[in-house]
């Protein structure tokens, strides 16, 4: 699904990705971790394509195709999509007009208002989330558990192939965890997606079950192995590393 | 709904609410009791003077398209409440002047306006507040936002005139072109550039109206 080789990348002048290499197979689960401000969201934004990060060298290929030169909505259309640490919101757009244009803009049909209706309460519901931020402004006026609970409504209707959850659990309260916890297994469950995990904490772990656990330092994944790598970390830090 | 056409140059509204056409270029509005107005104004020049009667408040939803060039006067005597929105779409040179006279006591006025400017157009938008001396217990407020698109230019000029120190005044100007982080974020969804770029602009000059009809419209009208 997604493979990154020898990638060296800088935003604001500044390098921070260097020599960062990343296999991602179909339908796998990897966890990311690491130090604050070592580069985990950085990577998240590359992946996007974010026009203030550069790549200097190095490649990115996504299901045979690399990215390197694609713009934003490209690498989207492609099937990568982001849960951003603290999603922003949108002022004077809402949720059903963004998801209707994208939706629009990708298959090049007009969306039948009846049935994309149905599906945003259907989601609503089993995110636990009022079917009144269907017409809601994007993220504005939403708390942060909230903005993220939105994020996903998104997700579920555009229906990603690779996702990107950038500590998805930080600002989420124990029940809210577990209800966007489980709506990420159902919808691995039915569309078996592969799955980047940002996180500094190993209690999403306990629900979504990862394949591979990594830790990022000095731009480059240091050390790779299964869950038992994140509970060494919870329990003794990076200075390990 | 109720919808008015006025061709007169002296016009009386009182307890209304509903949509306006004013065919004339000059007028003088008085407004009694509870006032609610929408206009859809394209291409217009318009003078006009509104007069608050005491106790009286007016909500005035107005939207333009293309070149306009209007002058609005806004008297409020005493204890009357005005808010006045505006938002405008331009691709042509086009002029807002918005003096707004607090004679009295008591009032609250809100002024806000949205303007998107297009093309190699210029907009001069000018809102003059002038709040009487030994007035008291009025409160105002000017909110008042462009984006600049393309070649385009907008100038706001705030002025604020307060000779009395028994007001609380706020205001809030500011210029810009569409925020970078939120095409990224529209675009990371699959939109395009230029329908990113759409809805956010959209969302600028709707977001101003309770009224969703209203936005609705607009949203219609520009699309
Ligand atoms: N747009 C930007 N402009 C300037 N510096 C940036 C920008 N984005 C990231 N950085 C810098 O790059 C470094 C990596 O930041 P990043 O957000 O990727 O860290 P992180 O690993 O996600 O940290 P955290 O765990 O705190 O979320 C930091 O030093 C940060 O200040
Ligand atoms: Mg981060």
């Amino acid at each position: 699904m997604l493979q990154i080789k020898n990638l060296t990348a800088s935003v604001e002048r500044k390098k921070i990705i260097n020599g960062l290499d990343l296999e991602i197979n179909d339908s796998e689960i990897h966890v990311l971790m690491g130090p604050n401000g070592v580069g985990k969201s950085t990577i998240c934004k590359i992946l996007l394509k974010d026009e203030n990060y550069t790549i200097s060298s190095g490649v990115i290929i996504f299901n045979g195709t690399k990215i390197n030169d694609l713009n934003t909505t490209e690498v989207a259309r492609l099937g990568i999509y982001l849960v951003n640490q603290n999603p922003i919101g949108i002022e004077g757009v809402t949720n059903a007009e963004m998801l209707r244009t994208a939706l629009s803009d990708i298959t090049g049909e007009r969306v039948g208002i009846f049935e994309f209706n149905k599906k945003l309460e259907n989601i609503c519901k089993e995110l636990d989330i009022p079917k009144e931020f269907i017409h809601r402004e994007i993220n504005v006026g939403m708390s942060g558990g909230e903005r993220k609970k939105n994020e996903l409504m998104h997700l579920w209707m555009l229906e990603p192939k690779f996702i990107i959850l950038d500590e998805l659990d930080s600002g989420l309260d124990v029940d809210a965890l577990k209800v966007v916890s489980e709506s990420i297994n159902k919808y691995y469950e039915k569309f078996k997606p592969s799955i980047l995990i940002i996180t500094h904490h190993n209690k999403i772990l306990e629900y979504i079950k990862p394949h591979k656990v990594h830790v990022l330092k000095d731009g480059k994944i240091i050390k790779s192995g299964d869950i038992t790598l994140a509970k060494e970390i919870e329990n003794s830090g990076f200075t390990a590393f | 709904m109720n919808n008015i056409v006025i061709d007169r140059e002296e016009f009386c509204l009182e307890d209304f609410d509903g949509e306006v056409k004013i065919n004339v270029k000059k007028l003088i509005l008085i407004i009694k009791g509870h006032v609610v107005i929408k206009e859809w104004i394209k291409n217009n020049e318009l003078d006009l003077m509104i007069n608050m009667e005491e106790n009286s408040s007016l909500e005035y939803n107005r939207f333009g398209l293309e070149n306009s060039d209007n002058k609005i006067i806004i008297n409020q005597n005493s204890n009357s409440r005005v808010i006045f929105k505006e938002s405008l779409l331009v691709d042509n040179d086009s002029k807002l002047k918005i003096k707004n006279n607090i004679l009295g006591n008591n009032n609250i006025s809100e002024i806000i306006v949205r303007a998107v400017s297009k093309e190699d157009s210029r907009l001069v938008v000018d809102a003059i507040l002038d709040v009487l001396e030994n007035t008291f217990g009025n409160e105002v407020k000017e909110d008042l936002r462009g984006l600049e698109q393309e070649n385009s230019k907008i100038t706001i000029i705030p002025d604020m005139l307060v000779a009395s120190s028994e007001v609380m005044a706020n205001h809030n100007v500011t210029i810009g072109s569409i925020s970078k982080e939120d095409l990224f974020y529209l675009c990371s969804k699959g939109l395009t550039f230029d329908n990113a770029k759409k809805l956010l602009e959209v969302g600028f000059l709707t977001s101003i109206y309770e009224d969703i009809e209203m936005q609705e419209k607009i949203k219609e009208i520009i699309k």
